[in-house]
């Protein structure tokens, strides 16, 4: 067990704090579980609480009981809730985000009139760059969370972010949208293109120009209108989307916002861990809780040894077990207990390059995957204990 | 020696996050290099999980290093091939370092959606056919694709810019899609974990890559497989939890039978499911338990793969 450092904070804590928080974590660690697991618990402590997810993967639509998951949100159905045994003090809902849509509506609701709103929906840059361009989910995934934040139908909004490496881009999200509005690289794109070639384009520097023609020549002088049509109409929503970045890269350090990153106790994703905690600390975004996911409890406890194990196994014999069954009852036994002491070990070693004041919570392997609100019930129980130690 | 089998020469691997494709296309690598053949293992953007998995890491974007006999390791980062391409059109050096270094060129170009995933994609192809080597120097190669939702965007960059470039970049964007989607040339892997939501969402990337996306779908792989239990485990285990609940030895055996047992049964019947719904055989792998797992464990798996593109 993982000594609590002195000024830890609980999670509980966390949950009840906080207006947002940020679920983090490499692939396969469990976030989105983890991430409904922290909405329903503070669902279940009296929150107005929604999670919105990002993961494309339909998991989270079936452990809250719902078809699909709808932009915006949908209310967790009152019989699902009841089929699991819930009653909540609050309110629950959950939500996918939908990129494209979601910045449809964020061209729709900036643009200050319907000709500059179709230019830009009609564009081809624009249609690439709202379904691909690098980052373009992790900044909506943010502003979306701004917009539920400024809406205030819930007090709690737990917000799952896509895997891996990703992470960091979402982390960065706000400053690649405000680098890609700077005002002077704006300027440059937003000049219509023809008279770049003429008048104007001479007086830029030889760099520029003769960037423009080779990125003409391979990429093809209609990407480049477009770009520059793009820029044009965006112009008219500048002050607007620049000022939507930089309100949501103050959201992400805020006080109000919580991050918590989710791990496994293996290697790889305690490694992963390390740099994500590194990038956050970096980036000046608050790190308050690790969920340490799907742990392997030691099985019978720290105290069984291998003879006790031999004289049951004796027992089970003298009532007709055979030797192939007695052995691997025994590997099974030896296994479980391996990784469950491994991990501990890697779990200590990991908590212990933390910074201290962050809350830890493990949240022991169930025997199945979680993936029924009963589960994430489970699972909020054990985020919501209040720990003196974890 | 035999005359290796003759694999389609791209091999791409995908899956969930977490599912171990990076252990997968590190064993399908050294395996294919054990056959005799010549094989460049890539990573798309940086180097990360082969390059940890065979204990050697590239120092630049496209310059492959040695990983053991018949093997090389390489990663390629989207950018730089970005700029590389441009060299090839404007050999000017350095006019096109001030160009790459320039503001501009850094928020649309290299940000640009769709750029980098190409030019990434496009330098494999070129890899494959030697174009910037005069011949083809490898019979294999092991691409990496990085986590399915990214994989997926990386590997259909090509037919969709084909469709929104113009010029150049649209010539070169049909060609690449052309290679990724000729079942003769390429085979796309998917490799899953034997748990019941991780098998499902290989189904659903089995279907996009058919779907949508239209490209060939190669091996399915189901990583980290628990063996099978003896006949009499479930009859034993219940012998264990009709009595003695206060003996902790008796529990932690019955704790650590009834889950083994519980996740086998989630195993068996996923696998059974994602077998019948996309009309292929899932390959397993057993589950080794060390930690680290690192090349030995790899070189391990290398030895029980087939020789097949599924």
């Amino acid at each position: 067990m993982i000594d609590a450092a002195a000024s830890a904070t609980d999670l509980a804590r966390v949950i009840a704090e906080h207006r947002a928080i940020v679920c983090v974590g490499t692939g396969g660690v469990g976030k989105t579980t983890v991430a409904a697991a922290l909405a329903l618990a503070g669902a279940l402590a009296g929150r107005r609480a929604m999670v919105l997810t990002i993961d494309p993967a339909r998991q989270l639509a079936r452990a809250l009981g719902l078809a699909s998951l709808r932009r915006g949100g949908e209310p967790v159905a009152a019989t699902a809730l009841a089929a699991a045994g819930l009653t909540l003090p609050g309110s629950l809902s959950a939500g996918m985000l939908d990129q494209k849509g979601a910045w449809d509506a964020f061209i729709t609701r900036h643009a200050p009139s319907a000709e500059i709103r179709d230019t830009l929906l009609r564009n081809p840059f624009y249609q690439e760059l709202s379904t691909s361009f690098a980052g373009s989910t992790e900044y909506m995934a943010i502003e979306e969370l701004c917009r539920l934040d400024e809406r205030g139908d819930h007090d709690l909004i737990v917000i799952d972010t896509p895997p891996a490496g990703h992470a960091v881009d979402f982390l960065r999200a706000p400053e690649r949208i405000e680098r890609m509005l700077d005002p002077e690289v704006a300027g440059w794109l937003a000049r219509p293109y023809r008279s770049l070639r003429r008048g104007p384009f001479r007086a830029l520097s030889a760099s520029v120009r003769f960037l423009l023609r080779s990125v003409e020549s391979a990429i093809g002088t209609r990407t480049l209108e477009e770009v520059s049509a793009f820029f044009v109409a965006l112009d008219a929503l500048f002050g607007d989307v620049a000022e939507r970045a930089a309100r949501a890269r103050r959201l992400l350090r805020s006080e109000r916002t919580a991050f918590v990153l989710v791990v496994g106790a293996n290697e790889k994703v305690l490694a992963g861990g390390d740099d994500l905690a590194a990038t956050m600390r970096a980036l000046g975004v608050p790190l308050r809780a690790v969920v340490m996911n799907r742990v392997h409890p030691l099985p019978g406890g720290d105290a069984v040894g291998a003879a006790a194990v031999d004289e049951v196994l004796a027992g089970l014999g003298a009532q007709g077990v055979d030797a192939p069954t007695s052995a691997w009852l025994r590997e099974t036994w030896t296994a479980a207990l391996a990784t469950a002491r491994a991990e501990q070990e890697r779990l200590a070693a990991f908590a212990r390059r933390l910074p201290p004041g962050i809350a830890r919570v493990e949240v022991p392997e169930l025997d199945h995957d979680a993936h029924s609100l009963r589960d994430l019930a489970a699972v909020a129980g054990l985020l919501s204990v209040p720990q003196a130690t974890v | 020696m035999t005359a290796p089998k003759a694999l389609r020469p791209l091999q791409v691997v995908t899956g969930k996050g977490g599912v171990g494709k990076s252990t997968f296309a590190a064993a399908l690598a050294l395996g294919a290099a054990r056959g005799g053949r010549r094989v460049l293992a890539i990573e798309m953007g940086a180097p990360a999980g082969l390059a940890a998995l065979l204990g050697v890491r590239p120092a630049a974007h496209g310059i492959p290093v040695p990983a053991g006999p018949g093997l090389h390791l390489a990663y390629y980062d989207g950018e730089a091939a970005l700029a590389e391409y441009l060299l090839r059109h404007v050999p000017l050096r350095g006019l096109m370092n001030a160009v790459f270094a320039h503001p501009l060129y850094r928020a649309f170009v290299a940000a640009g959606p769709g750029v980098r995933e190409l030019m990434a994609i496009g330098k494999v192809r070129d890899e494959l056919l030697g174009l910037s080597t005069g011949r083809p120097l490898w019979d294999l190669l092991v691409v990496d694709a990085g986590a399915s939702g990214h994989a997926l965007q990386l590997l259909g960059m090509p037919a969709a810019t084909a469709r929104t470039f113009a010029g150049l970049a649209r010539r070169e964007a049909r060609r690449v899609a052309g290679s990724l989607a000729d079942p003769r040339s390429t085979a796309i892997h998917v490799v899953a974990l034997p748990e019941e939501m991780p098998l499902e969402e290989a189904a659903e990337i089995v279907e996009r890559l058919r779907g949508e996306l239209k490209l060939p779908v190669g091996r399915i792989v189901v990583n980290q497989c628990r063996a099978v239990a003896p006949p009499g485990a479930g009859a034993a285990l219940a012998l264990l939890e009709s009595g003695g609940a206060e003996d902790p030895a008796r529990r932690g055996l019955a704790l650590a039978a009834g889950r083994a047992l519980g996740w086998l049964r989630l195993q068996e019947d996923g696998i059974a499911a994602l077998e019948r719904r996309v009309g292929l055989r899932a390959e397993r792998l057993p589950r080794l338990a060390a930690e680290p797992f690192g090349r030995p464990e790899v070189e391990r798996l290398a030895g029980l793969l087939e020789e097949t593109d599924g």
